[in-house]
């Protein structure tokens, strides 16, 4: 089934990018629809932080075109930039909280960084923000006071997902997300992301390596092996593709087990 | 795959602007895009407009025809409702999560802390960790006398490779600078002297006067402020950096004692190179005076170098030499200790580099003041 072309939100296209020598991406074709969520696995070194990094213009591409929500992300003015830059949220691997700032004061930077292009929000709606976008994470109020050096592992993951929806971003990118998570954490984690997935009506790329959250939270899944898109589709359909790492990601007696252990899933 | 509601967030489609209508005193109907985070000043005239109307539970409030709302269109209603949902209400079910969230919001209120508190507050912390920090120097000296303890009883664990990496850093590759550095302030010196002296005819004198100048306070105290602020900050920002990578833990985890591996071989290394610096910035400034002498002033420089032995006490490069072992242990020592203490985020780390070079610094001058009060009985005359 071909989606419209109104809703494709990513198209990644024919992109090569080598790093340090190394090539990265040969040709890499990537779609990413409204409102799904698309997990991206694939081996180390596969480039699955190298492609999330083109796709939210942290780094050029050396060739190919990447287009994100309508706009063209390689032929953008500086404020065109800073425009699309709003609409998407970034949750980092390490969280990547600044660590000068308390929680209250990371949530409200991207909203207090508004106020230097004229758009004045006043500090009473600010305030009613952060605390909306604390509870929707599942934080208490008091935690807006702690450093970042002061919370877990899972908080710090929490606040950093709450930065990312300050701005009522209707794209998010997930860079690992229960990395360096316990598992009941890692857990909880997947379950929040799923409910703000469906409510909030988010697109979400996800890069992980974590199968449990591959098979809860994917809508699709995408598989990159030697710097190309290798299969995408459905957990059915990707866990029964024939490729080395497909096979040994699905496959494995690791794989296997905690795959069991979902209530919809069916061993083949 | 979910569907979207309605014009949800497509920003491609032109979507109305955000209003509302009082239909009759019966209902309220809201129309358009209540997308109003990056309009405050619709924001604020909705919550105006919303305020106007007096009590806002009578109405029907009817939502169905919303074409997008965000959180902040949600919290203009919510204040405008009172903080609770009307009883008569209608929205699309996609909208419905922002007021079920709303419920459950409280707003963080900050910690309050008065100010006569607060002053309190800097005060005695300021106190405290001074003296934490002076008893946290004063054990990581002991500890390190206990290292090298072990080290003469346990010759194979001194840590030769990192100690002679240690002289490279501080010592070889500051070299050109301080050579530098001590030719112009023997030049400046001798000239500014020269200036003086001429005047009563005692130009001579500008051998002796500059020379103990260089030999007893200059050359060591250029040294230990230059290497103060070159080494001991790489030393502080060095040692802390890996508590944010983890290494510092890595370390202890294997039973390495950090401060035998990381602090004592900095703290040799310092303690070598600083003496030697000094005989090199030394040298470096009585070259200076020696060219600006002959140049200035009419001395020949053969002359300066014979007079220097005969006016300046040769304890007076001692005493030099010494200060420089003091210095350089002082450097390395409150260097290694703040990077050891370094908490692991990059806001601490920039905080204890600063914290560790002022200290130093402040270290070296009072040292080099109490020397100078003790020793003068030393070497003057």
């Amino acid at each position: 089934m071909e989606p419209a072309a109104s809703d494709v939100v990513i198209k990644v296209q024919h992109l090569c990018k080598r790093l340090g020598g190394q090539r990265v991406h040969a040709g890499l074709d990537l779609e990413v629809r409204r409102g799904e969520l698309l997990a991206v696995i694939g081996a180390s070194g596969s480039g699955k932080t190298t492609l999330l990094q083109q796709i939210i213009g942290l780094l050029q591409p050396d060739a190919g075109s990447i287009s994100v929500l309508g706009n063209t992300i390689n032929h953008l003015a500086l404020w065109e930039a800073r425009m699309l830059r709003r609409r998407w949220g970034v949750l980092f691997q390490q969280s990547a909280l600044f660590s000068a700032m308390n929680v209250y004061d990371n949530l409200a930077f991207p909203v207090r960084e508004l106020r230097k292009e004229g758009i004045a929000v006043d500090e009473a709606a600010l305030r009613g923000n952060v605390a909306l976008k604390l509870h929707m994470v599942g934080l208490a109020p008091e935690v807006a006071w702690k450093y970042p050096f002061e919370l877990s592992g899972g908080m710090a993951k929490r606040a950093a997902l709450a930065r990312a929806l300050m701005l009522e971003a209707e794209l998010l990118f997930l860079d690992e997300p229960t990395a360096g998570l316990d598992p009941a954490a890692a857990a909880e984690f997947d379950t929040l992301l799923a409910e703000l997935h469906a409510e909030l009506h988010l697109t979400a790329v996800m890069i992980t390596h974590d199968i449990y959250s591959v098979a809860t939270l994917g809508d699709r899944i995408a598989v990159l092996a030697d710097g190309r898109l290798v299969t995408v589709g459905s957990l059915d359909e990707v866990a029964r593709f024939e490729h080395p790492f497909v096979q040994s990601f699905f496959r494995s007696r690791h794989g296997q087990n905690r795959l069991r252990a979902l209530p919809t899933y069916e061993v083949r | 795959m979910r569907t979207p509601a309605p014009g949800h967030r497509v920003m491609a489609m032109v979507s109305s602007e955000a209003s509302f209508e009082r239909i009759n005193d019966e209902e309220v109907r809201l129309t358009g895009a209540w997308t109003l985070l990056l309009d405050p000043a619709l924001r604020r005239r909705l919550a105006r407009g919303l305020a106007a109307l007096d009590a806002p539970h009578r109405y029907r409030w009817d939502l169905t025809r919303l074409e997008a709302l965000d959180s902040a269109g949600a919290r203009v209603l919510w204040t405008a409702w009172g903080r609770r949902l009307p009883e008569r209400f209608a929205c699309h079910a996609d909208h419905r999560h922002w007021f079920d969230w709303l419920a459950g919001t409280r707003v963080p209120i900050p910690p309050a802390r008065g100010r006569l508190g607060l002053a309190i507050e800097r005060v005695g912390g300021g106190v405290i960790g001074f003296v934490l920090t002076a008893g946290g120097v004063l054990v990581l000296v002991g500890q390190l006398m206990l290292d090298v303890a072990y080290c003469v009883r346990h010759p194979r664990v001194i840590p030769w490779k990192e100690t002679a990496a240690t002289v490279y850093h501080v010592g070889a590759t500051s070299m050109v600078l301080l050579g530098c550095v001590g030719f112009l302030i023997g030049v400046v010196m001798t000239i500014q002297l020269g200036m003086a002296l001429s005047q009563f005819g005692a130009a001579m004198l500008v051998v002796g006067t500059m020379g103990l100048a260089v030999l007893r306070e200059l050359g060591p105290v250029i040294c230990g402020l230059i290497l103060a602020g070159r080494s001991g900050s790489a030393m502080t920002s060095g040692i802390g950096a890996m508590h944010l990578t983890g290494e510092y833990d890595a370390l202890r985890a294997f039973g390495s004692s950090p401060s035998l591996r990381l602090a004592l071989p900095r703290v040799l290394g310092a303690a070598i190179s600083l003496p030697l610096l000094v005989v090199w910035a030394d040298f470096a400034a009585l070259i200076g005076g020696a060219v600006t002498a002959q140049a200035d002033l009419g001395v020949g420089w053969r002359l300066f170098l014979t007079q220097l032995p005969e006016q300046v006490q040769i304890v007076n490069f001692w005493i030099g030499l010494a200060k420089g072992v003091l210095f350089g242990l002082t450097i390395a020592v409150v260097g290694c200790y703040f990077g050891m203490t370094a908490p692991a985020d990059t806001a601490g780390l920039s905080r204890h580099t600063t914290l560790s070079v002022v200290s130093s610094l402040t270290l070296i001058l009072v040292f080099d003041a109490s020397s100078g009060a003790l020793l003068t009985h030393v070497g003057l005359l």
